[in-house]
């Protein structure tokens, strides 16, 4: 099958993409697509009915199922939904099926492009143990640690304790498997070591069924920062200059920003040059992004590569004005990128806060609720990546984030003005968000400082944030209860029946039955 | 009334309601000039204003339970000022159906949904009770 005349002399063109995703990230491919004449279908889980993906795309298939295993994850009946509408190409997203190379084999298997690595390269960077030996063997500086897999948990008390006095203290227990924050712990003391240990190694075993742990130097106020790649089937790699992503919760990220607000330009350079060679060491092809930690001393230490497209890349697309999307369709067609290196400068600078239905000041637990009104701010420099609209929920099925809001502006500390009356003007009503404590870093001192390092958020409020009440919105409440301004349509009954795709009340239905 | 607000303390608020504008369009008021939204679910009143997001819940007992479903309704006692729609026109949700004047102040009571009237209960210059149904709309059908 052909696919649009720009994609002419490809060896693989693209004419209809798949996406094997949910939420915002299938919405913002089948943007792309839309905009590159390409075909689009959603797949979406009874949950997501009526969802914002599957309205968007131009076919949509329904996966049966109550579980996560039947729908999103499921390789077998998403590759055959795809051949059954003459699909050509899929495109996993992030998260669900995105980094299993299993699933990239069965793609190519059925004789369908991968928008994505290849099979080796998402292999050999998804063990942090492989890929720290292959980072080293590239000559990519990895943290000061003990590369040591420690498999039998009956028997490794002495290696274990051997390990972590070469290491030394604090360190950090890892997942070998692992990734967001599990199968991760802290030790400060050698009294604890065993103990974090059994516990680490339990929730790797839970969260990813491999119980391998390694042991690592903890790099205390240290950045986290990350280095956007772009790399084609022709050999070519590039880099789009690195994200910040200091500003975490529960090892989550919040806050992300382009450019780096401390780095310099040789160790901007220094580190773009590393996360190619990172990239070269496992023939990446694709759009991927190598984490680097930045120590207070200056040093660098190749973290992981995460062989996906990631939450955060907007920010890499505002700040180099490529659109990572179609370099990945490109790529993957076959097609050579039509920029290098030189091509790429950092222009203005970029933010991107997560949106999440969670309580800040309520330790950051989920929040659930209808999304009674969600009105996004707007104006120059503004963009909103999201998979849902006013009069849907957020729900206990998914992930809690609802959006990310993007600002691009002519330096940082106009992103961050940006930021902040962009936040204040998002009119989100009917879940508790953190948008308010999104604002309050906006508005901290040590943010304009720079001073972002991951430990930000305990530093700046170690009892908590405490969200601010007013008596004007007593004042506002109180009228609007005596003037009966409660719109009906929020606590309502559903217009389009059950069963319509178009009721947008639905997944609001199921969570509050 | 009595509004608690998100960290659960009660707080006696007493609006003068002279400081309050209301908006045509739905979920929006202005309390001394400046813009808020509002929206209600359940007994909370969510409120953005000035920059903020609150969840304000009422405690008062009785107040909580709306239920007019299927019209407008009187938000109070009140008399009709003037009617601004008629039977079979067709209206936009949060367009101005009629006005009415209660406690000093006028309020122009808008369509809750798009659709058609199919019937209005008071004529310019009744008395209307709290609660009291004012106008009825047919819902427009979904067409896809």
């Amino acid at each position: 099958m052909a696919g649009p005349d720009w994609m002419e002399g490809a060896p693989r063109p693209i004419s209809k993409i798949l996406v094997a995703n949910r939420g915002e990230i299938a919405c913002r491919v089948f943007r792309a697509c839309a905009e590159l004449g390409i075909g689009s279908v959603a797949i979406y889980s009874e949950a997501d009915r009526g969802a914002m993906h599957q309205q968007m795309a131009d076919e949509s298939v329904f996966l049966a199922g109550d579980s996560l295993a039947e729908t999103y994850l499921d390789m077998e009946k998403i590759i055959a939904s795809a051949l059954e509408l003459g699909v050509d190409a899929i495109h996993p997203g992030y998260g669900f099926l995105s980094e299993r190379s299993g699933f990239a084999t069965a793609v190519k298997e059925a004789d369908l492009v991968w928008i994505g690595p290849p099979t080796r390269a998402i292999d050999e960077m998804g063990d942090k143990v492989q890929s720290r030996r292959a980072m080293i063997a590239a000559g990519v500086p990895v943290i000061p640690g003990e590369e040591l897999p420690l498999e039998n948990p009956d028997d490794i008390v002495e290696d274990l304790v051997r390990a972590a006095t070469r290491v030394g203290y604090p360190l950090l227990l890892k997942a070998s498997a692992g990734g967001g924050g599990k199968g991760m712990r802290i030790v400060r003391e050698p009294r604890h070591l065993q103990r974090e240990y059994a516990a680490a190694s339990r929730e790797a075993i839970s969260s990813f069924g491999d119980g391998t742990v390694y042991v690592e130097r903890l790099l205390e106020k240290s950045r986290h920062i990350e280095v956007q790649v772009l790399a084609d089937t022709a050999g070519n790699v590039v880099h789009l200059f690195e994200r910040e992503c200091s500003i975490q919760r529960r090892h989550q990220k919040v806050v992300e920003e382009a450019p780096s607000p401390v780095l310099s330009p040789t160790q901007r350079e220094a580190m773009g040059k590393a996360a190619v060679e990172a990239a070269r060491a496992v023939d990446y092809e694709g759009a991927g992004t190598v984490e680097f930690l930045l120590g207070a001393d200056g040093d660098f230490h190749f973290l992981e590569m995460n062989t996906r497209l990631q939450v955060e890349h907007p920010i890499s697309e505002c700040i180099s004005g490529i659109d990572l999307v179609v370099e990945q369709i490109r790529v993957a067609s076959g097609l050579p990128l039509p920029f290098d290196q030189s091509d790429l400068s950092i222009r203005g600078h970029a933010i991107e806060v997560r949106i999440y239905a969670e309580d800040p000041a309520n330790g950051f637990l989920p929040a659930t609720g209808p999304l009674a009104m969600f009105r996004p701010p707007e104006g120059p420099g503004i963009r909103l990546d999201t998979g849902v609209r006013e009069g849907d929920a957020a729900t206990i099925d998914f992930d809690p984030m609802l959006a990310k809001l993007i600002v691009h502006a002519p330096d940082r500390d106009a992103a961050i003005r940006r930021m902040k009356r962009a936040c204040e003007d998002f009119v989100l009503l009917g879940t508790t968000t953190n948008l308010g404590f999104l604002v309050d870093i906006m508005a901290h001192p040590a943010y304009h400082a720079g001073e972002t390092t991951t430990d930000f958020i305990e530093v700046h409020w170690p009892d908590g944030w405490v969200r601010n009440t007013s008596t004007e919105a007593r004042e506002v409440a109180t009228a609007a209860e005596q003037l009966g301004l409660a719109r009906k349509a929020v606590v309502g009954e559903s217009e389009g029946g059950r069963g319509s795709p178009f009721n947008p009340f639905l997944s609001l239905r199921r969570s509050f039955p | 009334m009595e509004m608690k607000d998100s960290t659960g303390t009660v707080h006696e608020v007493d609006v003068d309601l002279d400081r309050i504008d209301v908006d045509a369009r739905p979920g929006r008021l202005w309390l001394d000039g400046h813009l808020a939204h509002v929206a209600k679910v359940g007994d909370d009143w969510w409120v953005h204003l000035d920059g903020r997001i609150e969840v304000l819940t009422v405690v008062e007992q009785g107040a909580g339970g709306g239920g007019d479903d299927g019209g407008m309704t009187a938000p109070m006692p009140g008399k009709v000022l003037e009617l601004l729609c008629a039977v079979g026109d067709v209206v936009e949700e949060g367009q101005a159906l009629l006005v009415m004047e209660a406690m000093k102040m006028e309020h122009r009571i808008a369509a809750n949904q798009a659709g058609t009237i199919t019937d209005i209960h008071h004529d310019v210059g009744g008395q209307v009770a709290a609660g009291a149904v004012l106008i009825d709309i047919e819902p427009v059908e979904e067409s896809n």
